[in-house]
């Protein structure tokens, strides 16, 4: 793994911790030491420890791991111990900041960061007050030439994305018209504005990135926080937090991966005398896998609590008409297991503060499909629930298959779209729950989009032939739509539903096509779950 | 002193505070969206987003004009714009309108769904004025 780029994000990142901590030395120094300075000083220490780790600095991991220990001793009360060891801590971050100038410059000067730790196991931590110099503000302040780095508000970074994407498209047009004049130069400049936008939109992708520890820490508070809550008691792990994505991943995934943690404290993990009579450790695990594999994002949210009740969800989904009694007869564990993604479908038996209402994971459903990912879930009674998100990591850019469906462009993404072909409008033939044809040997469902979408269409007998195209719902399920025509195949950036946008229940997505026009990203599954054509059997293989 | 625009929507004119308004867009490149309700127009790109554009009344808008214009208001974080006939005029308020103008909101339609009733406004010295709260509150009710 190419670590170049990540080694250059942590010198950067060095550099604004190093400020922070400074400026808590020079704080704890004039006005004594305050809990949340000495915990926002032991974070940070943390943090840098965690990062040279990952990095493989190990003596920056070392030096690191020594000053948490001397920080430990400051959260005393005692002014005049904080005031002794304040000397102390200055060296050693002085030091470790002429490491880490070293290890940026490559060079051989030796630090003498383990004499430093040496002492500091050896000798007493207090040093006379008179032996290092009183610190001053100036004193600790960095230089500013030192800095490299400078803090962007993410609204300005949002902003320029924004402008970037719109002017990709009016660049697409633009090349579009040129088409109809015969100048060389005008198509080597538009070439070279494309390029230019293209860099610019790729410039301001990189600012985004965040680190997802960011994330994490917010939701390790938060499980702790609901399991104090509940009198359960749990063990949070996390692995990947080292990790970074584009600060639009991380935000559209922690209202998800919030509710995925409410439920497995709420509805999973159980009290410690209950897990004991299971002899299971009293102490319930919830872990979060964090992991970047090839071009997705895969998280995978993992607790060992009472796992999902197959027989409660079957017997809910029978009582609110989801599933008819034959349905229920040869539903197998993985469909059960998919219909918690259904609205109204909770089977908690109250309702809490937390969660329970049946709203929840159809939202989680609906806002990673919204960025193009896909959830799983696994589970087994009394071991426990594992929920894995894949995302895509280019999220703003999907090659797009578009189809026109009355005066409405609606787009599917390319990985969906297993064919497309014109079919007699007599190859379709009625079956109990709806249409079907037959496809490469298989029955598979036929949706009018038209129907779907609420959009006229022309009657069946005008047209002999209907375009189809053939798309994969889900895994192992395939379906055909009817639509007027196929416009064609665009790369499109995609951009979520926003308010009150995001209530169309249709569509993850939406996006400006080259020639200006809007087209929608369809979301198959929920629109037809929506529909009145919903008929649960044709999301199922269907054998025959 | 506040400063109020007013606009009218077919014969009735409604007043909005000045500071209550993002924008002022010229009515072109409206995209309807389907499945949407009724009192959705549809959506316009607008610097890389979309705004959704609703009708106050359970109606088109009749004979829109080239005068009709899209306000852009925004209640806590969300856009909404608003199609109106036209824009009357900018008057520090409060003033007196002529008698003889309508200035009532029509309750056009006894289904809610269907159609923004004419409780959306509130009455400030005599003049009507589109309440942003009691509007959003009621799509956030029908809709979103």
């Amino acid at each position: 793994m190419n670590l170049d780029k990540y080694i250059q994000i942590f010198f950067g990142q060095v550099e604004e911790y190093l400020q922070e901590i400074y400026q808590i030395l020079s704080t704890i120094e004039r006005e004594g030491t305050k809990d949340n300075l000495v915990n926002q000083l032991m974070s940070d220490t943390h943090s840098l420890k965690g990062m040279a780790r990952t990095i493989g600095f190990s003596g920056v991991e070392e030096l690191c791991h020594g000053l948490e220990n001397v920080i430990k001793r400051l959260s005393s009360q005692n002014q005049w111990e904080a005031n002794n060891i304040l000397p102390t801590l200055i060296e050693g971050f002085a030091l470790l900041e002429q490491l880490v100038e070293n290890l940026k410059s490559n060079s051989e000067e030796k630090i003498p960061y383990r004499e430093f730790l040496s002492r500091l196991n050896s000798l007493p931590l207090f040093r006379a007050q008179n032996e290092f110099r009183l610190i001053s503000p100036i004193d600790l302040s960095p230089k500013l030439k030192n800095y490299t780095h400078a803090q962007v508000r993410t609204e300005i970074l949002d902003r320029l994305l924004n402008l970037i994407s719109e002017a990709l498209v009016f660049q697409n047009r633009l090349r579009s018209i040129s088409k109809k004049f015969n100048s060389r130069e005008l198509r080597y400049l538009i070439s070279q504005l494309n390029d230019l936008i293209k860099e610019l939109y790729l410039q301001i992708s990189i600012a985004r990135i965040m680190p997802i520890k960011i994330l994490t820490e917010r939701l390790s508070r938060l499980a702790k926080n609901l399991a104090k809550e509940q009198n359960k008691e749990i063990e949070w792990m996390v692995e990947g937090e080292h990790l970074e994505f584009d600060r639009g991943v991380l935000e559209a995934l922690e209202e998800p991966l919030i509710h995925l943690i409410r439920n497995a404290v709420d509805h999973g993990i159980e009290k410690p005398a209950e897990r004991e009579k299971k002899q299971k450790p009293r102490r319930g695990k919830i872990n979060l896998n964090i992991a970047r594999i090839k071009e997705s994002l895969v998280l995978q949210l993992e607790d060992d609590g009472k796992g999902i009740d197959l027989e409660l969800i079957k017997e809910k989904a029978l009582k609110t008409g989801i599933i008819t009694s034959e349905e229920g007869k040869i539903i197998s564990r993985e469909e059960i297991l998919k219909l918690i993604f259904l609205p109204n479908l909770s089977t908690a038996e109250t309702v809490t503060e937390i969660s329970g209402r049946g709203q929840g994971m159809f939202i989680v459903a609906n806002k990673i499909k919204g960025l193009g990912g896909s959830i799983e879930v696994f589970s087994q009674k009394d071991q426990g629930s594992k929920f894995q998100i894949t995302l895509p990591l280019k999220l703003y850019i999907l090659p797009a298959f578009i189809v026109r469906v009355g005066d409405f462009l609606i787009s599917l993404p390319v990985t969906k779209v297993i064919s497309s072909t014109q079919v007699l409008n007599q190859k379709i033939f009625s079956q109990n729950y709806g249409e079907a044809i037959m496809f490469r040997n298989s029955l598979i469902p036929v949706y009018s989009l038209h129907r779907l979408l609420k959009i006229e269409s022309p009657p069946l007998e005008e047209k002999g032939y209907l375009s189809l195209i053939i798309i994969e719902v889900s895994k192992n399920q395939t379906a055909a739509l009817i639509v007027d025509n196929f416009v064609g195949q665009e790369e499109i950036i995609i951009r979520p539903l926003k308010p009150p946008l995001n209530h169309l229940q249709a569509f993850s997505g939406i996006s400006l096509l080259e020639d200006g026009r809007i087209t929608f990203l369809l979301d198959l599954e929920a629109l037809i779950s929506f529909s009145k054509q919903i008929n649960l059997p044709y999301l199922f293989p269907y054998a025959g | 002193m506040n400063k109020t625009l007013f606009f009218e929507i077919n014969n009735y004119i409604l007043g909005i505070k000045l500071n209550e308004i993002n924008e002022v867009l010229e009515n072109k490149n409206i995209q309807p969206i389907p499945l949407a309700p009724p009192f959705v127009v549809g959506v316009l790109p607008r610097r890389g987003k979309f705004l959704t554009i609703i009708n106050l009344l359970a109606h088109p808008l009749k004979d829109i004009s080239p005068d009709a214009r899209i306000l852009v208001l925004e209640h806590k974080e969300i856009d909404i714009g608003i199609l109106v006939s036209k824009i009357r005029q900018v008057i520090s308020t409060p003033i007196t309108l002529p008698a003889n103008q309508n200035t009532g909101f029509p309750l056009i339609h006894n289904d809610e769904k269907k159609c923004l009733c004419h409780h959306l406004i509130r009455m400030e010295e005599g003049i009507p004025f589109l309440d942003l709260e009691k509007l959003f509150t009621y799509l956030k009710k029908v809709w979103f």
